[in-house]
């Protein structure tokens, strides 16, 4: 290996942080869900 | 402490203490959370950093071996991701352990205190009441390890919700690469389209592809743990691994003989056509000729191997074209296929032909002639006759004009009989014995009949003419001259029989030729090849 990052890691990389950006903004966005469900459910009487 | 002061503090922390507790709790879980998210983001950030750190993702190429793996690269999608996100997650849970729940020691001392030790080290610098400060420092701790939890869990959901997305991606690569190879050889498979070796003549099911920039081989240049549609080669050249993607511009070799494909090979169905004469029969001159004109019919004409274009551009540095004597005699040798397409690149048209060229001693012997395994994928034939081989056109000329026009002394009937046996060994005939080969029957030398005296050109008075019109002259001409029987074993061995007759002279045009004091125009010297690619004229 003469030591060069692979341009195939680099790309990797960008789509990888992508796809982690993308799953962190889903998991905040479930989280929001689920507590403004949970918050606006009726009482049960 | 008086215990007047004592009973104050106690009624103070049981009247507001829940309350503050609570407040100092739900601080510590938030600021936790915070720190843990973002060591996470500081993790993430610096783990897929495009040009970070690779040692640790063991993704260096194997060396380059015959039967081993290929030299390139693993695809970060086949491993190492894993590897950059586990380096991520230990970053993350290392740094929120260390600065919220237990300092990093050093040898000389404490290199960073955790939230956790600042709040006990507050707990005990500070001049509030044990009393009150305790359940404090107490709950603050508490409500850290809840942040951490917290902060570690939602770092776990976002885990699960990344490795979810990850197989989705991987599996749409993989379905994509799947595909593609599938549709490919879907395409090859309809289209008919194959490469054979032209040094060893076995197909070429999995050639070997060379980097164009280090030379590396590869063997197995397809969708896979390299990459789906490119892969990186060990010296970070990226090859594509879909023929559709610029794979066949690659350098190819052969795997069983090591001997080099042709030049953008499983591009267009190839067709092989050997052409077959006695020794002298003027077969380098025709396929000289007639490779020159299919160069100048501008339907589009590429040579797809190195060796042919030398050789044909050797043989114009010499004047072939115009001096045909000064042709270098066939070596008696392995054949080696002469590569070239013919037709408009991206046409449906387009056929790679192969073009084999023995020598004409080869023909002599059914020995020889059996190991000519390119027979096996003959899709046309072109037999060159020399009309000065024939005994009666021999029997109107004296030695001398013979030697003059290098006249061949092997009776071409002799030649078709033992090329007809050779090729019963390798190719399966119908129930009438015949070959589904179209063969082109080619009578060279036309321009030595055009002034001799007793033997007419077989085009004399014929005129603007079909190609029936001139295959029946060419086939009662050689039928006059005594090769009857020749004509009827064609006819009785192959299904579609086309007769021509060509000079070298139309090398760079067909021109009329006048012969005494009618005019003659032979047949364009490409015209037999093109004969033997239009099937539908054929029928």
């Amino acid at each position: 290996m003469n030591g060069e990052i692979p341009r195939a890691v680099v790309t990797g990389r960008r789509v990888a942080m992508t796809l982690l950006a993308f799953a962190t903004l889903i998991t905040v966005f479930a989280a929001i869900w689920l507590i403004a469900a949970w918050i606006t459910q009726p009482i049960a009487v | 402490m008086h215990p007047i002061v004592f009973l104050f503090l106690l009624a103070l922390l049981l009247t507001f203490g829940p309350y503050v507790l609570s407040i100092l709790l739900c601080v510590a879980v938030l600021v936790a959370f915070v720190v843990g998210t973002i060591e996470y983001a500081t993790a993430s950030i610096s783990g897929f950093t495009p040009l970070g750190e690779i040692a640790h993702l063991h993704m260096d190429p194997p060396a380059e071996s015959a039967k081993g793996p290929d030299p390139a690269y693993r695809s970060y999608f086949a491993g190492p991701i894993l590897l950059d996100y586990y380096k991520v997650l230990t970053t993350t849970i290392g740094q929120v352990w260390t600065k919220v729940v237990m300092s990093k020691t050093k040898d000389s001392g404490p290199a960073q205190m955790s939230l956790v030790d600042r709040v006990w080290r507050w707990m005990k610098r500070s001049a509030v009441p044990r009393l009150l400060s305790v359940p404090a420092a107490a709950a603050a701790t508490v409500g850290l390890l809840i942040g951490v939890v917290g902060a570690l869990g939602f770092v776990g959901v976002v885990s699960m919700v990344f490795a979810l997305l990850l197989a989705l991606f991987a599996l749409g690569a993989v379905a994509l690469g799947a595909g593609g190879q599938l549709f490919e050889l879907g395409v090859l498979f309809v289209r008919g389209i194959t490469v054979e070796c032209g040094v060893c003549h076995t197909r070429a099911t999995r050639p070997v592809y060379q980097c164009p920039n280090c030379g590396a081989a590869h063997r197995r240049l397809l969708p896979g743990r390299s990459g789906i549609l490119r892969r990186t080669c060990r010296c970070q050249q990226s090859l594509p691994t879909l023929l559709a993607r610029g794979k066949a511009q690659l350098p190819a070799y052969c795997g069983e003989c090591d001997a080099q494909l042709p030049i953008k090979a499983l591009r267009a169905p190839t067709v092989h056509i050997p052409v077959i004469a006695g020794p002298a029969a003027g077969k380098s001159v025709f396929m000289q000729t007639a490779v020159t004109r299919l160069m100048m019919l501008d339907n589009g004409f590429e040579f797809a191997d190195q060796t042919a274009k030398a050789q044909f551009e050797d043989n114009l540095r010499r004047g072939v074209v115009d001096a045909p004597d000064l042709m270098v005699k066939t070596v008696v040798a392995p054949v080696r296929a002469y590569n070239v397409f013919v037709g408009k690149e991206g046409s449906r048209a387009r056929r790679l032909l192969y073009l084999y060229d023995p020598a004409g001693e080869l023909p002599e012997n059914v020995e020889s002639l059996s190991d000519l395994h390119f027979l096996q994928f003959a899709k046309g034939v072109v037999f060159v006759v020399d009309p000065f081989a024939l005994r009666q056109v021999r029997s109107t000329i004296d030695r001398a004009t013979l030697g003059k026009l290098r006249a061949s002394n092997t009776p071409p009937h002799e030649i078709l009989e033992r090329f007809v046996e050779a090729l019963r060994e390798r190719m399966p005939s119908d129930r009438s014995g015949r070959f589904d080969v179209p063969v082109s029957v080619v009578l060279t030398k036309s321009d030595g009949l055009l002034n001799l005296s007793g033997v007419a050109h077989p085009y004399v008075g014929l005129g603007p003419s079909s190609r029936s019109e001139r295959d029946l002259a060419v086939r009662n001409w050689i039928s006059t001259m005594g090769q009857g029987d020749m004509v009827s074993s064609l006819d009785n061995n192959f299904t579609r029989v086309s007769f021509f007759a060509v000079s070298y002279q139309d090398a760079r045009d067909v021109f009329e030729r006048r012969s005494f004091d009618q005019s003659v125009t032979n047949d364009d010297p490409a015209e037999p090849l093109l004969w033997l690619l239009r099937k539908k004229e054929q029928r």
